[in-house]
């Protein structure tokens, strides 16, 4: 079946074709390649007029010079604890609820998933008024705690869905077997459903960090002061009125790209395959 | 109960009767304790499981939920409390007759309806071209998919980089392929800010419209490709009678995901303009954004909230309406 999909498709033979793949494909390249050259580019030449495309000195301070900059790094472990701790707790709530909706299922488990479900359709502004004053009234904010709490309502419920779905797949037959044999639920869960969902945990703490990280909103809203601010909050007030350090600015754009762009790659292939149907052969 | 038939008479049950009920009910009622003991424990379980999640979503969710809404029943400005009070609908009204709100719904309206379709439009090309066999297909998908993977604080970053009136590459590049005379303040012109912006949007949404589109691709039968050639069919007709149809649940589900999500794009917009110039691109979200957290006004900045959401319901109903025909 597969490979009469390939026969039939035949290949991507005509020229027009590949001529216009390609030419989208490089226009929405260009951005990113250029944020990559600018980024290793030397103060002069970032500002030089007209706009080189090369660097004709190609550098990498930019990037060193980032970290040996106080603030920087303290907005880096700013992002990094935020991303850390909403990510464990995350997996944690989202695993234990996950397998309780996965193993006793019944009406009002499908009614409560829904609701949960159905949070995500809340525009997250809306909250955000609330939780400001919340956080306020309880003076949380400007902390972890608030960056951390918002976070995890905003990525628990998907959380949940994932761990659920991931439960389904592991046989609740293997629990019923084990505690025939004298486990209690908690040691199941722990000794033996948890280690098999492994690769369901690992892909929830992905999703949850990098959500976290690459957060902007909350962040900004629930911080006043720079030595709370996560990357991505701090990283936007570099644009000066008069003057911006474009080349640097690049290169702290890329910085917090890169734990999304990392597990892109790392996962691209059986990212795309699964999402598409891995039949057909390259 | 037990019963007693045609006989009109009461028949007194026999000692042994009631000895063997007695010791049925004990054992009934052991039982039912064993079961009981089992669904205890179970729940117990499912308790002690949920209950970590059951608060953190009441608490983080349904808490500040509660709370917006109730403030959007009140005039509650944090930097002027004296004048806090409780006005019903007023903020309703208020928005309803305010020039304000009316433009930058317009305006929301303006950059979903722009940025879905192009991007759809785009996406379903790149679809269609990467769903052949070919060499580097993985590579070149995964280039495709790149603009979804950066975060949306680099992609505004990027792009506000490009769009810089003195040093940035786009007036170098239209310049010099003869697009326009001189350099432009794209993000600084109100007549240009917002489909600037739209841009970078359609930039930042079209590959999931790819993503989505090969995925709905996949499952389209070879036979019926077949079938038509053989009937005669061009690759146009074939495109139009068999593709697109097949296609359509998945264009539904991924317009209207995109839909809803572009209603509350904040950090793009916020990033690269702030709603400027002069409000040109503020849509609802922003404007909300605004009334809330630059004004402090959080009464009316919960009400525009609650009536975003409105919107965006009545949006997404109407959608399926129309589109949606079983």
């Amino acid at each position: 079946m597969a490979d009469r999909r390939i026969e039939f498709y035949g290949k991507l033979g005509t020229g027009l074709s590949w001529v216009l793949l390609i030419a989208l494909l490089l226009v929405i390249s260009f951005p990113i390649v250029w944020m990559i050259l600018t980024s290793l580019k030397t103060n002069a030449e970032v500002i030089a007029i007209p706009p080189r495309f090369f660097p004709s000195q190609p550098t990498l301070e930019n990037f060193i010079l980032l970290w040996r900059e106080q603030d920087f790094l303290r907005y880096f472990c700013n992002s990094l604890i935020v991303a850390c701790t909403t990510t464990t707790i995350c997996v944690i709530t989202s695993s234990m609820a996950g397998y309780v909706f996965s193993r006793f299922k019944s009406r009002w488990s499908e009614v409560l998933l829904m609701v949960i479900l159905l949070t995500q359709m809340l525009p997250v502004i809306l909250l955000l008024i609330g939780l400001f004053s919340l956080m306020r009234l309880v003076g949380l904010l400007n902390s972890y705690y608030a960056l951390v709490i918002s976070n995890t309502a905003f990525i628990l419920p998907f959380c949940i869905w994932m761990g659920k779905n991931f439960f389904d797949t592991i046989p609740p037959e293997l629990d019923e077997a084990a505690m025939l044999d004298g486990c209690s639920r908690h040691q199941v869960f722990i000794k033996i459903v948890l280690p098999l969902a492994r690769p369901g945990l690992v892909a929830t703490a992905i999703f949850a960090f990098i959500t976290t990280w690459n957060e902007y909103m909350i962040a900004l809203t629930l911080t006043s002061t720079d030595s709370m601010r996560t990357l991505p909050v701090a990283i936007t007030k570099l644009i000066g009125q008069y003057a911006t350090r474009w080349n640097r600015l690049m290169a702290a754009s890329l910085i917090i790209s890169l734990p999304a762009i990392a597990i892109f790659l790392i996962l691209q292939r059986s990212f795309i395959q699964g999402l598409t149907g891995g039949a057909v052969k390259e | 109960m037990a019963d007693f038939g045609e006989s009109a008479t009461f028949k007194e049950p026999s000692k042994r009767f009631y000895r063997a009920a007695k010791i049925r009910g004990l054992l009934m009622t052991g039982m039912k304790l064993r079961v009981s003991e089992k669904k205890k424990k179970d729940l117990f379980f499912i308790v002690l499981f949920l209950l970590p999640s059951i608060l953190v979503l009441g608490g983080t969710i349904f808490l500040p939920l509660a709370t917006s809404i109730s403030l959007s029943f009140q005039r509650n400005i944090l930097i002027d409390p004296n004048r806090n009070a409780f006005l019903g609908i007023g903020n309703y009204v208020k928005a309803l007759i305010s020039q304000a709100f009316w433009s930058s719904t317009g305006k929301s309206l303006l950059f979903v309806g722009a940025s879905v379709f192009v991007a759809f439009l785009i996406g379903l090309s790149l679809a269609l071209l990467l769903h052949k066999r070919m060499k580097f297909r993985g590579f070149l998908r995964g280039v495709g998919l790149l603009p979804w993977v950066i975060p949306p604080v680099a992609t505004a970053l990027m792009w506000v980089w490009m769009y810089q009136p003195h040093y940035g590459i786009l007036n170098e590049l239209l310049v010099r392929l003869g697009i326009i005379a001189e350099y432009g303040d794209w993000l600084g012109n109100p007549r240009t800010a917002l489909l600037s912006v739209v841009i970078v949007n359609i930039w930042g949404v079209t590959p999931f419209f790819m993503i989505m589109l090969l995925a709905g691709l996949q499952p389209i039968p070879v036979q019926l490709y077949e079938a038509s050639r053989v009937d005669g069919a061009s690759k146009l007709q074939e495109f139009w009678y068999i593709t697109l149809p097949l296609l359509r649940p998945t264009i539904l589900v991924a317009t209207l995901l995109q839909i809803i999500w572009q209603m509350r794009n904040f950090s793009l917009i916020w990033i690269m303009t702030e709603g400027g110039p002069l409000d040109a691109t503020q849509t609802l979200v922003v404007h909300v954004y605004r009334q809330a957290f630059r004004l402090y006004r959080f009464g009316y900045g919960s009400a525009l909230g609650v009536m975003l959401s409105m919107i965006s319901l009545a949006i997404a109903v109407l959608y399926l309406r129309v589109f949606a025909r079983k």
